[in-house]
């Protein structure tokens, strides 16, 4: 079974991204930022109603500006706009101000519809929009387990819409040469995105590349509607055009996290564990998406019953976002048993409540390990009280915890790694970087395999021409590419070992490489530097392909838990939460860029706090129709918002690598509302936890 | 947004003669040019205004400070006079928007800034102040509206934080028209949408903000801003307070409520309740209450009278302290 060096040079310690001096001086390239020769600009026209139909259209008007070079029809009369914001037509013209233009001129008669803008009108009896979901029931003895319980809790839970900001928008940049089409797109799947293309226009392939991106958090898998349409417009006006989307479109129509609200009724036997759960769920995804989470999460329970509503409203469609459904799963979930704990024994400590309820998996350790080092970390011992802060003066300060899990398996990945006589490396990956820092992780395990440093490989991804890879949603990036990266050195590496033995008069398994040197293992002068053993490659390099399949039994695996634990004063007069300090222990096996790893926490730290404390998407009640698609009353953390952050990352090598990008945002917003209920005395019940919402809460407890 | 001419004015006089209700006052732009991009405002022309002479300085007048329109909210902040002598007007400056837009943003600017409010953001939705039928804000989310004079034809808060604090200190607004110059009392300046919905202030479509006039300040001041988040935020609510003492005791006191209302919105009431009055935690707690008293909240913002209390309250103790609460 291949595995990892068991001493490693580099993995496992803080490198620097290759790229970030690019990033931090303005060089790097982002699909926004490519021009070429030519460029038009492309805007779509988008519904103004939360519903109608369109009755008729005329581009005409658009059509004969000046300075407007193609037009195109995304919807035709009879078509139906299901949400403000639905694409209707799109135009490209010299400049982005014409482009513009030319939207306001195009003439259509909409048909007003009845609409649905929220779950509650999307409930009432007769609305058109609700679906029940998934019903779900395991164990028979709920009713009896209830009845027999030592605590028995029942409440109500919930987290609003939020949408993925990005803060490069979704969109690309589109050219023809003749048949051939090439996008650089902001796109988590280069070659997921180049094949949806090259279908799209039925030609042989389409080539897709993103050297750099602003963020996707799972909503850039393929061209979409405007990559489709840039593409389109591309090929009428016979020139290359760019079409990335405006803030409110980014928010209107490029995906959220769907809301999730569950009425639940739970019950402990008397030595405190979980014995009955009966949940009621429902949220939205959209117009056409469901709201599905996890539920119960993290601790089991075998009596168990839950029934799921989808509510349609007229609104943008969900897409995945940042591990998909766990957050919701997390803050329900997590805030149940906080206040099942308090119900049943206001003194017991939650984290001792936990511990008994915990799942029997191999999570079983590294939560228990997690509980007990974050607890440490966050001054549990010394600073938990039992619910309500009897402090004098309005800020009451509070403690809290939540748990958190992912797969993080590796994701389809394929890679090359080419030798060159003079000594260069070459390695190949058709994967992309979010921002996550897989551009510096390809040269990085190459280097480690090869006993090279990172300056002395030139690593490639972020194009379809390159090996396939996955796309880059479940986590699956790093251990995915990390194997396939390591396979196709390590074959490359046997094909120079054989060339370079006769050369040493030993045989190939005898020699290693490592400290820039090719040597007969146990001596390190009998061998040669990496340069001169290449030289007996001549004009013949190496190639070597490798698939993660060659290696990811031993080398990559997948499952994680985390913990997190959160300090919070709350102003009881205000209702504002401060938070003090949040700790992330977090478990992702072999670390491959300690670094990166822990920015990866970090960021999905703050995602969580502003899922918790301030991100909203709001529609307006009676017409539908956004009221905060921008970055000024859609609420995000600024600098001064963020604590401490304290990330401790669980080594487990022997597990091999395995993804870290969702699972650190998972358990934020629970463990930040279970420390306000700690603080407050009372539980704040749907996230995020306004100002308004913690007053009102300090009033139904007065 | 729909093209406009540009016009740089030199002098007063000039930006004057080329100002109407097709062709408005650039100032620092952090407020307009947002609002040209969204289609709510759509002038044929702009007029810049920050070449003018003599908009742009501090200097000491009849024991106060005449202050130029021109005047960046970063330039007061860095004024010692402002940060000593008037406390609450500095401590109402120093959380606006970030330190870029404070180095944008003008007083003249931020005086005469528009509505912050969605409903009159988006082009979409009803507004009598873009012309409309309604105010959609009325039926709709309103949780970061007015709680006062919400039975007026629009329910905006006025977006000045420096507003509550240039009431509190009895400051004038220089005005300057085709006619000349006039000096209006601060809070004649502001207007309610009752008087005229589509403006906030009785500046007539050529007239320009020269000089805001701080007389010397008599005694303690103070502001206390509620906000939601640290960072790039508005406040939820703010109250100044300016405080003549006599030892411990509040001869005269002067307090203002920053959006809450569609102007700056003077608390008689909680003044009246701590004249002559030590000031402590309970006299202000009084003067609080009185604070909220006539508030009329809306659908979605009852909380923002428990914010108008707190803030109140703490402005004033700061007043009497002297120190951040
Ligand atoms: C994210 C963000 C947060 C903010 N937070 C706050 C806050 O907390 N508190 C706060 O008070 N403000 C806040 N602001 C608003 C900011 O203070 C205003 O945008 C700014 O003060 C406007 O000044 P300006 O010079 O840029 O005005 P401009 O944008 O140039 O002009 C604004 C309006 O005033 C008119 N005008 C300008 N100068 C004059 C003059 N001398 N005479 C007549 N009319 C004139 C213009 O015609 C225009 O209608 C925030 C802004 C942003 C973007």
């Amino acid at each position: 079974m291949p595995n990892w060096p068991s001493e490693r040079q580099l993995m496992g310690t803080k490198v620097p991204r290759v790229d970030g001096f690019k990033k931090v001086s303005g060089g790097a390239k982002y699909s926004y930022d490519i021009n070429l020769p030519g460029l038009l600009y492309a805007m779509i026209l988008r519904s103004p109603y939360a519903h109608c139909k369109i009755v008729s259209i005329d581009l005409g008007p658009a059509e004969s500006m000046p300075g407007v070079k193609a037009v195109h029809l995304i919807k035709k009369p009879g078509d139906e706009l299901h949400y403000a914001g639905d694409e209707i037509a799109a135009v490209a013209a010299m400049t982005e101000e014409v482009a513009e233009d030319a939207l306001r001129a195009i003439k259509v008669k909409y048909q007003v519809l009845p609409h649905v803008s929220s779950e509650d009108q999307a409930l009432k009896a007769g609305a058109p929009a609700a679906r029940a979901g998934s019903a779900d029931e395991r164990g028979e003895k709920i009713e009896d387990a209830i009845k027999e319980a030592a605590a028995v809790h029942e409440g109500t839970y919930g987290c609003e819409v939020i949408t993925h900001v990005c803060l490069e928008t979704h969109g690309l940049v589109a050219r023809w040469e003749g048949e051939e089409l090439t996008a650089w797109a902001s796109t988590q799947a280069v070659h997921g995105t180049g094949t949806a293309l090259a279908q799209h226009f039925k030609i042989p392939k389409a080539t897709c590349i993103t050297n750099f991106m602003g963020g996707g958090f799972g909503s850039k898998f393929g061209p979409d509607i405007q990559g489709i349409v840039a593409a389109e417009l591309a090929k009428k006006a016979g020139a290359p055009v760019k079409l990335l989307l405006n803030r409110a479109e980014e928010h209107n129509a490029a995906g959220n996290r769907p809301s999730a609200f569950a009425k639940v009724k739970a019950a402990v036997d008397k030595t405190g564990k979980l014995i009955a759960f009966d949940a009621e769920t429902w949220g939205t995804g959209g117009h056409s998406r469901g709201a599905g989470f996890p539920l119960p999460y993290v601790y089991p329970v075998d009596n168990r019953r839950r029934k799921h509503t989808d509510c349609f409203i007229n609104a943008g469609d969900n897409r995945a976002m940042r591990a998909p459904g766990h957050p919701q799963g997390s803050l329900v979930m997590d805030s149940l048993m906080d206040d099942l704990c308090h119900k049943f024994d206001p003194k017991l400590d939650p984290v001792e409540f936990r511990l008994r309820n915990l799942p029997s998996t191999v999570l079983r350790d590294i939560y228990t390990k997690e509980l007990l080092l974050g607890a440490a970390r966050i001054g549990w011992k010394e600073n938990w009280h039992p619910r309500g802060d009897n402090a004098p003066g309005p800020w009451k300060r509070g403690l809290g915890v939540a748990l958190g899990t992912w797969g993080g398996g590796p994701g389809d990945a394929q890679a090359t790694c080419t030798l060159h006589g003079d000594g260069r490396v070459e390695v190949k990956c058709g994967t992309q970087d979010l921002g996550t820092g897989t551009t510096t992780v390809v040269p990085l395990v190459a280097a480690e395999i090869l006993g090279l440093q990172i300056g002395d490989i030139a690593g490639s991804i972020g194009s379809s021409a390159f090996p396939p890879a996955g796309g880059s949603g479940g986590s699956t990036s790093c251990g995915g590419v990390s194997v396939a990266v390591a396979m196709a050195c390590t074959k490359a590496l046997a094909e120079l070992f054989a060339k370079v033995a006769p050369k040493l008069e030993c045989k190939p398994e005898d020699l290693q490489a490592e400290y820039g040197r090719v040597f007969v293992t146990g001596n390190l002068e009998r061998g040669f530097t990496w340069k001169q053993a290449c030289a007996v490659l001549g004009q013949q390099p190496i190639t070597a392909s490798a698939d993660k399949k060659e290696g990811e039994k031993g080398m990559a695996t997948s499952t994680v838990g985390g913990a997190q634990f959160a300090d919070v004063s709350v102003d009881v007069e205000t209702g504002r939460v401060r938070l003090n300090k949040i700790v992330a222990v977090a478990d992702c096996g072999l670390v491959v860029n300690r670094l990166t790893c822990e920015s990866q926490v970090l960021g999905g730290v703050i995602m969580g706090i502003n899922y918790g404390l301030y991100e909203q998407r709001r529609l307006d009640p009676p017409t539908g129709l956004p009221v905060n698609p921008d970055m000024e009353f859609y609420l995000l953390a600024g600098a001064g918002d963020i604590p401490e952050i304290d990330v401790v990352l669980l080594d487990y090598p022997e597990r091999g690598v395995i993804g870290i990008g969702e699972p650190p945002t998972i358990p934020t917003a629970a463990a930040i509302s279970n420390a306000v209920a700690n603080a407050i005395g009372v539980r704040v019940p749907v996230i995020p936890l306004t100002p308004r919402r913690v007053l009102e809460a300090l009033e139904g407890k007065a | 947004m729909k093209n406009f001419a540009y016009i740089n004015a030199a002098s007063e006089k000039a930006a004057i003669e080329s100002m109407s209700d097709k062709a408005l006052a650039l100032a620092g732009g952090t407020n307009l040019l947002n609002l040209l991009k969204e289609y709510v405002l759509a002038p044929e022309a702009l007029v810049n205004i920050k070449g003018i002479a003599g908009l742009n300085a501090i200097e000491s007048f009849e024991g106060g400070l005449k202050i130029g329109a021109n005047v960046t909210l970063s330039e007061l902040l860095d004024h010692a006079e402002v940060r000593g002598r008037y406390p609450a007007l500095h401590q109402a400056l120093y959380d606006i928007g970030t330190p870029q837009i404070r180095n944008m943003s003008t007083l003249g600017g931020n005086l005469c800034a528009r509505p912050h409010c969605w409903y009159y953001r988006y082009e979409y939705f009803d507004c009598k102040k873009r012309g409309g039928q309604g105010c959609a804000a009325i039926a709709g989310d309103n949780e970061f509206h007015a709680i006062f004079a919400t039975d007026g034809p629009c329910v905006m808060i006025h977006p000045s934080s420096a507003g509550p604090a240039l009431v509190v200190y009895g400051a004038k607004v220089k005005i300057a028209g085709p006619g000349g110059s006039r000096d209006a009392g601060i809070e004649e300046f502001f207007t309610l949408p009752a008087a005229a919905v589509a403006r906030e202030n009785v500046l007539k479509p050529n007239e320009l903000v020269t000089h805001v006039l701080l007389p010397p300040p008599n005694g303690k001041s103070a502001t206390y801003e509620v906000r939601h988040k640290e960072s790039h935020d508005w406040p939820l609510a703010m109250a100044s307070v300016a405080l003549t003492m006599a030892g411990e005791t509040a001869q005269e006191a002067r307090i203002c409520l920053g959006a809450v209302a569609p102007v700056p919105w003077r608390a008689a009431a909680a003044e009246a309740a701590l004249k002559g009055k030590v000031v402590n935690e309970t006299t202000a707690g009084e003067a609080a209450q009185k604070a909220a008293e006539g508030a009329k909240p809306l659908s979605g913002n009852k909380y923002k009278v428990q914010l108008v209390r707190t803030a109140v309250k703490r402005a004033i103790l700061a007043a009497a302290t002297g120190r951040r609460v």
